[in-house]
């Protein structure tokens, strides 16, 4: 390791009251904790942070490279063969000092030996009436960027899980869809065969007939095989806290609540255990919150109308029922919508595929529970309900 | 066998229950098919016009919107004792067959079946039916008939079913062995027995 420059002037520790306005900057620079460096117009470096020289110093870059004197547009320039970084930076960093831009923001990855390390860099001009002085701030947002980077996997992760959830359900809906209409085939071609046995038909029938039987159960055999592989596997049975799952999946639905300027409270406090697997429940909380926001943006009321759509979430529980309610301040349901909302296709979305509402009550089913949707007593608004037999609280661990 | 009896075709889906209907009809068989367990309740309960045969077999889908078949059996069982259910599953589903039979069920079909398993189950289902009825009726009979007896007639009539001959019965009653006689007479004649044996078929029917 290099040793530090002993002529920087913060390490001279002076003490006199009357410190000259320049020395107090200076030492304000030395002790502020982020990595600054000021620049003049040629873009050599006319002051560092104690930070920005440390860093140099401990990363192997050492003082000549980016100290006080080194110009940094040279710097970046040499790099910028190896490095896209340094390119982008060179080329922001010309149009501040031309003036043609204010502000210049760039994000870059700098991993140590031992650390993954995220920056922002900022470089800006100084407002001040002195001479052009450009100041560079490196920024570690690491843990915003990891944060953020958590919260972008787990996205990707619930899309993933929903759509093959969806296709699962699908499958499922299919093929008991297709068992009736061909259970009723087969019927009408046996009972065919059946009048014509002791009758005498046309050439071709009797053997068409023996066809279409072997045809329909054909058909019912591949039914019946898809339907063992798209069996549900046996469900995952854990301890889960409903009140932590709704905490947990608020960052799921961020996106769609900055999107929508909608407004989402959640009243979810006291742990409520249910015996269940928290993905899947977590799809059925993530539905209703966005259905909700899209109710309350369609509303005179809500986010259409001028007023916001605000959508409310709770979590209790009702002796041996678990309970979680989304309400929303939108139109309500139409009766036509009423009475059709748990079908298969049935939406009232342009661009909806009207599986969600199906899929949440097969997955709250095949826990035991239900769901429901109603208008919001005294006033405009739906309430989605999803009631699951809660589990007794010492079998809580918490969120897995 | 075809009988006359009608056969209750109960399933949510049209398709279904109507060739289900054709199929049945295409072996002589009556049928008439319901939308829904609270239809066939409904068309049970109410009175129906002369010369509609009598229900001699449910077949009921276990899955329905509403009143499910499990329901729908249990119900039966209390209201029509002597119908015998057929209860088709759709799944495959053992744990749901077991519950139904429990429950009393006839038989069960899991889809997809053979159309003969079907008819031979609902023949089966018909054949019981008609004993059951057979025998009830029997017993109504007896019940009928038995009412006609002087209470001196019936006390006779339990004394020569327990196999006690004229002479001990007089002994018992302490009466002439000539008014058992005139008594047993009776008894044959108001209870249409053609033999002893006969009539003790008729007491243990209504023991």
């Amino acid at each position: 390791m290099i040793a530090p420059r002993t002529d920087n002037p913060a390490d001279s520790h002076r003490t006199r009251e009357d410190l000259p306005p320049a020395d107090l900057a200076l030492a304000l620079l030395e002790a502020l904790p982020s990595h600054v460096a000021v620049l003049d117009e040629t873009a050599t470096i006319v002051a560092v942070s104690g930070a920005w020289r440390r860093f140099w110093q401990n990363n192997g870059g050492g003082p000549s490279s980016c100290g006080v004197g080194s110009n940094y547009l040279a710097v970046c320039d040499a790099a910028s063969n190896t490095s896209a970084d340094a390119s982008a930076v060179a080329e922001g960093l010309r149009r501040v000092i031309a003036g043609e831009q204010a502000e210049f923001f760039h994000a870059y990855e700098c991993h140590a030996p031992v650390q993954q390390r995220w920056y922002q860099m900022r470089i800006n001009r100084l407002d001040w009436p002195g001479p052009v002085r450009i100041l560079i701030v490196h920024q570690a947002i690491t843990e915003v960027h990891l944060l953020e980077e958590a919260r972008r996997q787990r996205l990707v992760e619930a899309a993933h899980v929903s759509r093959l959830c969806l296709i699962g359900r699908m499958a499922s809906e299919l093929v008991h869809e297709l068992t009736q209409p061909l259970s009723a085939v087969g019927n009408y071609a046996r009972g065919c065969q059946r009048r014509l046995e002791s009758a005498t038909a046309p050439d071709g029938v009797k053997e068409a007939l023996t066809l279409i039987v072997g045809e329909a159960g054909r058909a019912e055999e591949i039914v019946r095989k898809a339907r063992g592989f798209s069996a549900r596997r046996d469900p995952v049975r854990v301890p889960v806290d409903l009140s932590a799952l709704v905490n947990n999946s608020r960052v799921l639905w961020t996106e769609h609540v900055r999107r929508k300027g909608a407004e989402v409270r959640v009243r979810a406090d006291a742990p409520v255990t249910i015996l269940g697997d928290a993905g899947q429940i977590e799809q059925i909380v993530l539905n209703a919150v966005v259905n909700a926001i899209d109710a309350g943006a369609g509303a005179p009321g809500g986010g259409g109308g001028g007023g916001m759509p605000t959508v409310e979430v709770s979590v209790t529980r009702r002796g041996a029922v678990a309970e979680v309610e989304v309400s929303d301040n939108g139109p309500g349901l139409s009766p036509a919508v009423r009475a059709r909302i748990f079908q298969p296709f049935v939406t009232s979305k342009s661009s909806g595929l009207g599986m969600g509402l199906v899929i949440c009550r097969s997955i709250a089913q095949d826990h035991g529970g239900d769901v429901s949707l109603t208008d919001r007593v005294g006033g405009p608004g739906a309430v989605f309900k999803l009631t699951l037999p809660a589990a007794s609280p010492e079998l809580s661990r918490g969120p897995s | 066998m075809a009988t006359d009896r009608l056969i209750a075709i109960v399933d949510d889906d049209p398709g279904v229950r109507q060739s289900l209907k054709f199929l049945l009809e295409s072996v002589h068989m009556k049928c008439q098919t319901f939308a829904s367990a609270d239809d066939l309740l409904r068309w049970l309960g109410s009175p129906r016009p002369a010369g509609t045969p009598a229900t001699g077999c449910a077949i009921v889908d276990v899955r329905m919107p509403g009143m499910s078949g499990l329901e729908l059996q249990v119900r039966l069982a209390r209201s029509e004792p002597g119908l015998p259910v057929i209860i088709v599953t759709g799944h495959g589903d053992v744990p749901m067959a077991v519950r139904a039979m429990r429950a009393g069920a006839f038989g069960f079909l899991t889809k997809p079946y053979q159309d003969q398993e079907l008819i031979d189950q609902v023949n089966a289902a018909l054949m019981r039916e008609s004993l059951t009825r057979q025998h009830a009726e029997f017993r109504a009979g007896v019940l009928r008939r038995r009412e006609s007896l002087t209470p001196r007639e019936a006390e006779v009539m339990t004394l020569v079913v327990d196999g006690l001959a004229n002479k001990q019965i007089a002994a018992q009653l302490d009466v002439a062995e000539k008014t058992v006689e005139t008594h047993r007479a009776n008894v044959m004649r108001k209870m249409e027995a053609e033999s002893l044996a006969h009539l003790v078929r008729m007491a243990l029917a209504v023991e």
